[in-house]
């Protein structure tokens, strides 16, 4: 018997009901993320973390060999001038989910915003961008066939600072099933700030594809005199994962004061350094996996790239479908 | 600086939470919600209300989502039919037939009058249907899940599903035939 007659109340979403809704959930999604609800676990870690990545800054968070007074004097600035990428594994941060254990809380109780850099606000074009972020932003020389622009975001500086709780650490290092490594006690009561500069997010579209540019300048990290920047990455590096041979030889190659770490899931996730230009940046790139009982009619998730690089004082990310390829492309477009 | 905005947490958040793709989650599932409402309750506007609260409630509760309990699709469907069931609760009323049978008899003044009564033919037998039968063809013709797929959802066997539907068509094909809504 047929059913056919029965498909005749299905349509298609009118395009300004489904315009509308993902407004509205973009909304939510920006007021998660200020809360820090829907982030992944190493971004919540944000204000503590912004601009060293979370590895970094858990590497930050946790040595500070010889802290003589906590927010004395904070000589050490770090500029982001590349990028490395740090496999993570993804099931010790599952873990820690699974445990409810809050990232933020066992690393620190003492989370202050100094200045909350606020949710990002759409503005009408990039000139308006411009004069709220007080740098020139760059963009698209020729943009690719009907791609066009559609979005203009900008967020505010903000400010942070954290002081760190050594039993804390050792908590977070237990619970992810790290041993071995020794937590200086001295670490207790440093402080670390950190000043992040605003950010503008330029959104261009194609039909379906959605291509995002971020702009920011360089964060400054400061710490305490006396910081032994790789002993802290080392450590970082073992809670990422990395057994403790593996972190030191890493440790050993990277310029602590000047590379962002960008954590990449260790399955299903792929990097390599690229040119953009004249400078070296990161391509990483994410084919998101189709789980056990998932839907076989439905396709394949596709992959998502995003192409990490800095130029001069400015940071730039770029992120959008596909393998990196057509990222690449377009970063080469961008003045 | 970036974080501020979210650069890494995408594509990066996918693998965080479960590597779930959250743009494509809306594109693809939201035709599949909506659909569900429309036969649900037959009225299009309050099919757009309930899938914006099941999509708002959804968007809120993904730090919990658990890909290996459910598939992100059957995990919306589920808060849909709790948004279903909020809903009549609240109304305290099921959909009568002549409360959806009234507006075909208001002719449709737009360019497919034909399809605009069938359709409202078709959502008036439906709202005259049982509760259980609704939402079995709710989600099977709505959200096209597969009678597999409902069995999981409702409880039911997934035999009986299949018992259930055939059922249901062969009355709603009779009174379709008939040109009524008895």
């Amino acid at each position: 018997m047929t059913d056919k007659f029965l498909s005749d109340l299905r349509e298609p979403a009118r395009p300004a009901f489904v315009e509308a809704l993902k407004q509205r959930l973009d909304a939510i999604e920006y007021e998660q993320a200020e809360r820090g609800v829907t982030r992944p676990l190493w971004l919540r870690l944000r204000p503590a973390f912004a601009g060293v990545a979370a590895l970094a800054a858990v590497a930050v968070a946790l040595s500070v060999p010889t802290v003589r007074a906590s927010a004395r004097s904070l000589l050490e600035i770090f500029r982001v001038k590349r990028f490395a990428a740090v496999p993570v594994d993804m099931s010790r941060l599952e873990r820690l989910h699974n445990q409810e254990l809050d990232l933020k809380t066992l690393i620190s109780d003492n989370l202050q915003v100094l200045k909350d850099p606020g949710a990002p606000l759409a503005v009408a074009d990039v000139a308006a961008a411009a004069g709220k972020v007080g740098f020139e932003i760059a963009q698209l020389a020729e943009l690719p066939q009907d791609c066009a622009l559609s979005e203009v975001r900008v967020t505010g500086q903000g400010s942070f600072k954290a002081t760190l709780d050594t039993d804390r650490i050792e908590q977070l290092a237990s619970a992810l099933g790290v041993t071995g490594v020794e937590i200086p006690r001295q670490l207790n009561g440093a402080s670390v700030a950190i000043q992040t500069s605003p950010t503008v997010m330029l959104r261009y579209t194609r039909g379906k594809d959605d291509f995002r540019l971020f702009q920011a300048l360089s964060p400054q990290v400061a710490l305490p005199e006396g910081i032994d920047v790789r002993q802290l990455g080392t450590i970082g590096l073992q809670l990422a994962g990395m057994s403790a041979e593996e972190a030191q030889l890493f440790a050993s190659k990277v310029d602590w004061r000047t590379t962002l770490l960008v954590p990449v899931p260790a399955m299903g996730g792929d990097f390599r350094d690229v040119a953009v230009g004249d400078a070296q940046g990161l391509l990483v790139t994410v084919r998101p996996q189709r789980r056990a009982g998932g839907d076989a009619q439905r396709p394949m998730p596709r992959w998502h790239s995003v192409l990490l690089w800095s130029k001069g004082e400015r940071l730039f990310a770029l992120q959008g479908p596909g393998s990196g390829m057509e990222l690449l492309e377009m970063a080469n477009e961008i003045g | 600086m970036m974080a501020e905005m979210p650069v890494l947490s995408w594509p990066f958040s996918r693998a965080a939470t479960a590597e779930i793709d959250w743009d494509d989650v809306y594109c693809t599932e939201l035709p599949r919600v909506l659909n569900y409402f429309r036969y649900r309750v037959g009225q299009a506007e309050t099919a757009e209300d309930l899938t914006s609260t099941t999509f708002e409630k959804a968007w809120r509760a993904r730090a919990k989502y658990r890909p290996e309990r459910a598939s992100v699709a059957t995990w919306l469907l589920t808060i849909a039919r709790h948004v279903a069931i909020d809903y009549y609760r609240a109304r305290r009323v099921d959909v009568a037939l002549d409360d959806v049978a009234e507006p075909a008899r208001q002719a449709a003044l737009d360019d497919d009058i034909q399809r605009g009564l069938d359709r409202r033919r078709l959502a008036s037998l439906i709202a005259a249907l049982p509760e259980r039968e609704r939402e079995l063809l709710a989600l099977k013709y709505g959200a096209e899940e597969t009678n597999r797929a409902i069995a999981r959802l409702t409880g039911l066997s997934e035999s009986n599903v299949g018992t259930i539907l055939s059922r249901t068509v062969a009355t709603l094909r009779s009174r379709w035939e008939a040109g009524g809504q008895s």
